[in-house]
């Protein structure tokens, strides 16, 4: 070791650990600092796709970023610039509108059960599946959180039978901790995680 | 039991055995070869290996790190993890450069990856929010790229940065921020959660 160490001393995969701390914008800049940071960025599969990703807004997933998972991301990058778009047909077991999906997974409530369909990714190699989950009750709205391994299944008294001309629904959405409920009288948020409720609004 | 070092300039070193075992490779002479003659360090200087003691020492009882990969959701851990060190560790962290990269490169040598973590983040901390020639002047590096390909390379950057901005700024609007979003400091950043990679 010389008595005068300094960055560019460091070998590559050194280099390449401290460079994988940082943001991908910010490994895009070092690249300009000199002719062995580059080496180092340009060269490495990690920093490559740590960028890409960065670039286009995702956030890591499990596994090691190896070649192969780069080429997968370069590919997605790829199809969706160019809006290249595959076919395919899937039939669904229940005749309803759906909601949006959730992280490409739509939850269906179907009387007792609810249907899970999980759309199917080329890039991704994320398979279709379906699959129903079963409850004791007539489950109304569901609403699913698939990264926080969440599935919301309400079972609501309709106000028509209390009132037959009020066929007023509830809303529920779920975003990160909270989840809100909203009918024609007013807005819950709870936190799922605690069971407690956060705040209420009644409309006006 | 104590375990014998001696660093590259022949300095003898007495450490506890629990002290040593936290680098992987004295695990590892250990448990292979046992304690019956001094270990030569061969790569580390005294004054490294008093410091990466020292950190040894204060560290002793702390549970010895798993053997993840770096990369992936390890990484991902490590960019969380950036925010919390301890006092402790950033005073001793708080170096001087050369210090600091040889502590790093024993760390590496040793094979201690609590210290290596804590030397990258470090680093990695000095560069974050920096720019190009704020990073040169911190780490006293000479621009050696021509004229030409400074301009080629400014070209690409400032397509990459403008791209980048209207993700920013795109995203900003509102689609659900992750409930594990990383805190990023002066920025109300938001990343699309729904496709992880």
């Amino acid at each position: 070791m010389s008595a005068n160490l300094d960055l560019l001393a460091l070998p590559l995969e050194l280099l390449i650990r401290i460079f994988a701390l940082l943001e991908g914008h910010q490994i895009v800049r070092c690249i300009a600092v000199c002719s062995y940071f580059k080496l180092a960025i340009e060269n490495s599969i990690t920093l490559q796709y740590v960028i890409k990703l960065d670039m286009f807004g995702y956030i890591d997933g499990p596994g090691r970023a190896d070649s192969a998972r780069l080429n997968q991301l370069e590919r997605h990058i790829d199809t969706w610039n160019k809006l290249d778009w595959v076919e395919s047909r899937i039939d669904l077991p229940i005749s309803r509108a759906l909601l949006e999906p959730r992280e490409g997974i739509y939850a269906i409530s179907n009387y007792t059960e609810v249907i899970c369909i999980q759309l199917p990714s080329l890039h991704r190699g994320v398979p279709l599946r379906m699959w129903t989950l079963g409850f004791e009750f007539p489950v109304d709205l569901v609403e699913i959180d698939p990264s926080n391994n969440l599935l919301v299944a309400l079972f609501t008294i309709p106000r028509s039978a209390i009132n037959p001309s009020d066929t007023s629904i509830c809303k529920v959405r779920v975003m990160g901790l909270l989840l809100g409920l909203a009918d024609v009288e007013g807005l819950e948020i709870w936190n799922w995680a605690t069971c407690r409720k956060m705040t209420g609004l009644a409309w006006e | 039991m104590i375990v014998s070092l001696v660093s590259s300039d022949g300095k003898l070193y007495q450490v506890d055995e629990a002290v040593a075992r936290r680098s992987g490779v004295i695990y590892t002479v250990l448990e292979d070869i046992g304690n019956q003659k001094p270990i030569p360090l061969l790569n580390v200087p005294s004054h490294v290996l008093k410091q990466v003691i020292e950190y040894c020492e204060y560290h002793r009882t702390d549970p010895l790190p798993q053997d993840a990969e770096w990369s992936g959701p390890a990484r991902a851990e490590l960019v969380r993890r950036k925010a919390v060190v301890s006092d402790w560790d950033k005073k001793f962290i708080d170096c001087d450069q050369t210090l600091l990269f040889e502590i790093i490169q024993a760390a590496s040598y040793l094979d201690i990856k609590p210290l290596l973590d804590l030397g990258c983040k470090t680093v990695a901390n000095m560069m974050t929010g920096k720019s190009v020639e704020d990073i040169r002047a911190l780490f006293h590096i000479e621009n050696d790229f021509t004229p030409e390909e400074e301009t080629a390379m400014q070209v690409e950057r400032s397509e990459f940065e403008s791209l980048y901005n209207i993700m920013i700024k795109s995203m900003a609007g509102g689609v659900n921020a992750p409930v594990t979003s990383l805190p990023i400091p002066g920025k109300a950043r938001r990343r699309l959660r729904a496709p992880h990679y």
